[in-house]
């Protein structure tokens, strides 16, 4: 535990830092410590999470999940609320960015409070990129992460409903390649994400050396069994395949288990209203994620509600002389404290980088 | 910005949002319909009768604003009673919350009927619109709040297509369209305009969202560049579905506007033909506009029966939308009652709010520009 505050210490010499020590258990009275920068963090937030965390009556925690799920806004979403992570690197940035990080003893996983959507898709490598790169790659990353909900169900309205927008020599080849299967396409879908998900599950379980053999040998052999012995288009399989390494893409472990869960529903709105039902069912995922809040953050922001001083964080990624503000979407009550704050702050980073 | 988000219940809302809201409710997907009738109208002056329309459309925008800043706490189901009376103001409540429920009604079944025509087309009417009232009624639910961001979101959404698709087929642009020019006088072109002004329907949003209002003395500014976003792009549009396919060829066809970006295509583009992505943009702004003049509907009813939440009012509402989304029997009698909406609308939207106006100006009613002047200076 102490080792763990002390990775964080060593990268934030302030001494403002709070290392705030908490037992939570009833039996197993496990220590919790609560990590913020007094000064930065919006006093609104830091209470918040003390408070979250008193409220915990539970006989046992047993690692940061438990307290993850204690703490969050809206227990039925299927979207995590809290960012967890291993890297003490990302603790300290959150830390200094003005969020609240929550360590737990035993757990190899911090929590970082609260998340956004758009701090989600965001990885720590993005900050030690050239800004170029960086927004280049996270473009391609957002992406392949919406690609990763939505691709199935687009092959599969355009197979069943609309034929008429692909184009005429790609609708031949789909044709002729859906010509021996004997199932609709949503069938045919829905059969090969099992087993991708089978697959996934079983390299997961297995020992590392045999996991990859199972899954080469598995993933080649019954694909290509499978085409050949008709039951899907090789072009599904193109699809599921793109699906499942574009769901890799997405740096939180936690929402491309969601995004991987909600691409289901998709699938089966648009097997039975095609495009508009692929639509609306995106429509009602973004009604729950405009619903949804972290810690009295909009899990959308800084896109919802707009906040321009904050886009250059999101996809784009801007030159790091040009960020010298903190989130803004992080304090919304104490903003005196942080203009106090920033330029010192902003200097000393922008030395570091000098040096 | 993000403390107006925090507190669910006590809802705010900033000149920005307001316009994204405005630019929600007003784009629907009436121009598709109204374009094809418009040009029936007028002809090759179909786009003059658009630009006339402004003329109508920005001192009514104007009027609606300042009419909300003359009783800046108050909707106008409450200051319609203070003016003229309980009983009388009661009725106006009553209209509003009638003319937004119709209002949901009628973009609920031209959305149907939308996608009836270009992308499903044997699934039931009831279908269709039953999936879109369980989302429209699951966003509704909690309030202003989520309304509000999910406009914001939209807007792109909404935006792209419309302002593209003006711009697809300029090569098949032929001028000669345009003429011979106001050969059939400046009748059909005025008549055309009130169609436009009236189809305008959005724009009254702003007498139940002013007290909502946290900068009231942006909310014109706000709400004529809500108009702006809208009226432009559609002028463009008109005159590229004029230019493009003739008035002859415009006023034959239901939806002209997609007519026009069949014919276009794109250099390399992967998908063959588009119209269907940009229909995704339309039903975007069809959901938008449903969701909004649902909850307005509801929120006037709450109001008027003194209940705090709104959201008690989606039972009953949900099933009548439904009842008169279901009642033209075929899209050209929607196209035809959509258009005679239009001119009713004309009521709600410029000669209601300017009566009220007119008689709180003179009853002296609300609070006067001078007062408020002097208390801008202290």
């Amino acid at each position: 535990m102490r080792t763990n505050t002390a990775l964080v210490r060593r990268r934030v010499r302030d001494p403002n830092l709070v290392v705030q020590m908490v037992k939570i258990g009833r039996r197993s009275k496990t220590d919790v410590a609560i990590l913020y920068i007094k000064g930065i963090a919006n006093p609104a937030l830091i209470s918040e999470v003390q408070s979250r965390l008193d409220a915990i009556d539970m006989d046992r925690v047993m690692g940061a999940a438990y307290i993850e799920f204690m703490i969050e806004d809206n227990w039925l979403s299927p979207f995590p609320q809290l960012q967890s992570t291993e890297r003490p690197d990302e603790i300290a940035a959150a830390v200094m960015s003005g969020r609240v990080a929550i360590l737990v003893d035993g757990a190899p996983a911090g929590i970082i409070a609260p998340a956004t959507m758009n701090s989600l898709m965001l990885s720590p490598e993005d900050y030690y990129q050239r800004w170029v790169v960086a927004s280049s790659i996270r473009l391609i990353r957002f992406l392949a992460s919406f690609l990763s909900l939505i691709f199935p169900s687009i092959y599969i309205a355009m197979t069943s409903f609309h034929q008429e927008m692909i184009p005429t020599t790609l609708l031949f080849s789909i044709g002729t390649a859906r010509l021996t299967v004997p199932f609709p396409s949503i069938i045919e879908a829905l059969m090969m994400e099992i087993v991708i998900e089978l697959f996934r599950e079983a390299a997961i379980r297995l020992p590392s050396l045999i996991s990859q053999a199972i899954t080469v040998v598995g993933g080649l052999v019954i694909g290509q069994a499978s085409i050949q012995a008709g039951i899907v288009s090789p072009i599904l399989l193109v699809v599921i395949a793109v699906t499942a390494i574009g769901s890799f893409a997405v740096p939180s472990y936690d929402l491309a288990l969601s995004l991987r869960l909600l691409r289901f529903p998709l699938m089966l709105a648009a097997a039975t209203f095609g495009l508009y039902g692929l639509v609306m069912g995106i429509m009602a995922i973004l009604v729950h994620l405009v619903n949804l809040e972290s810690f009295g953050t909009s899990y959308l922001a800084p896109w919802v509600p707009v906040t321009v001083s904050d886009f250059k964080d999101t996809i784009w990624k801007a030159p790091l002389p040009a960020m010298h503000q903190r989130p803004d979407y992080l304090n919304p009550i104490d903003v005196d404290r942080l203009t106090d704050r920033r330029p010192e702050k902003d200097r000393a980073g922008q030395n570091d980088e000098n040096a | 910005m993000n403390d107006d988000f925090k507190m669910k219940n006590d809802f705010k809302i900033n000149s920005k949002q307001l316009t994204f809201f405005m630019f929600a409710a007003i784009l629907e997907i009436d121009s598709l319909t109204t374009f094809g009738w418009l040009t029936k109208l007028a002809g090759p002056d179909a786009w003059l009768a658009i630009v006339f329309a402004l003329v109508l459309i920005a001192p009514g925008t104007t009027l609606i604003a300042l009419l909300g800043r003359r009783f800046p706490r108050e909707s106008i189901i409450e200051y319609s009673q203070r003016t003229f009376g309980r009983l009388i103001g009661i009725l106006i409540g009553l209209f509003y919350a009638g003319f937004w429920t119709l209002m949901a009604a009628k973009v609920l079944r031209q959305n149907t009927d939308l996608v009836n025509t270009f992308l499903l087309f044997r699934t039931p009417r009831e279908a269709v619109m039953l999936i879109m009232l369980i989302t429209v009624a699951y966003l509704i639910r909690n309030g202003l709040t989520p309304i509000t961001k999910l406009n914001v979101f939209l807007f792109p959404l909404m935006f792209l297509p419309l302002a593209v698709s003006a711009f697809l087929s300029l090569r098949d642009f032929d001028y000669t369209n345009f003429f011979p020019f106001l050969t059939r006088g400046i009748r059909p072109v005025l008549e055309g305009a009130l169609l436009v002004a009236g189809a305008f329907q959005g724009l009254e949003i702003l007498l139940i969202l002013m007290p909502f209002v946290i900068d009231q003395r942006n909310a014109v500014k706000a709400s004529i560049f809500a108009v702006l976003l809208t009226w432009v792009p559609s002028l463009f549009e008109m005159i590229s579905v004029l230019g493009v396919l003739g008035p002859e060829e415009a006023s034959r066809q239901l939806y002209p506007t997609v007519s026009l970006i069949k014919a276009s295509d794109f250099p390399g583009a992967f998908v063959e033909r588009l119209e269907p992505l940009f229909l995704l943009g339309w039903i975007v702004a069809a959901f938008t506009t449903v969701y909004i003049n649902f909850y307005l509907a509801g929120l006037a009813l709450a109001r008027l029966l003194g209940i705090r939440e709104a959201k008690i009012m989606i039972y009953p509402l949900a099933p009548a939308i439904l009842t008169l989304a279901m009642l033209p029997p075929n899209i050209l009698v929607t196209i035809n009652w959509a258009n005679q909406f239009a001119f009713f609308s004309l009521i709600p939207l410029y000669l209601l709010p300017l009566t009220v106006y007119f008689v709180a100006f003179l009853r002296g009613k609300g609070e006067r520009k001078r007062r408020e002047k002097t208390r801008q200076v202290a």
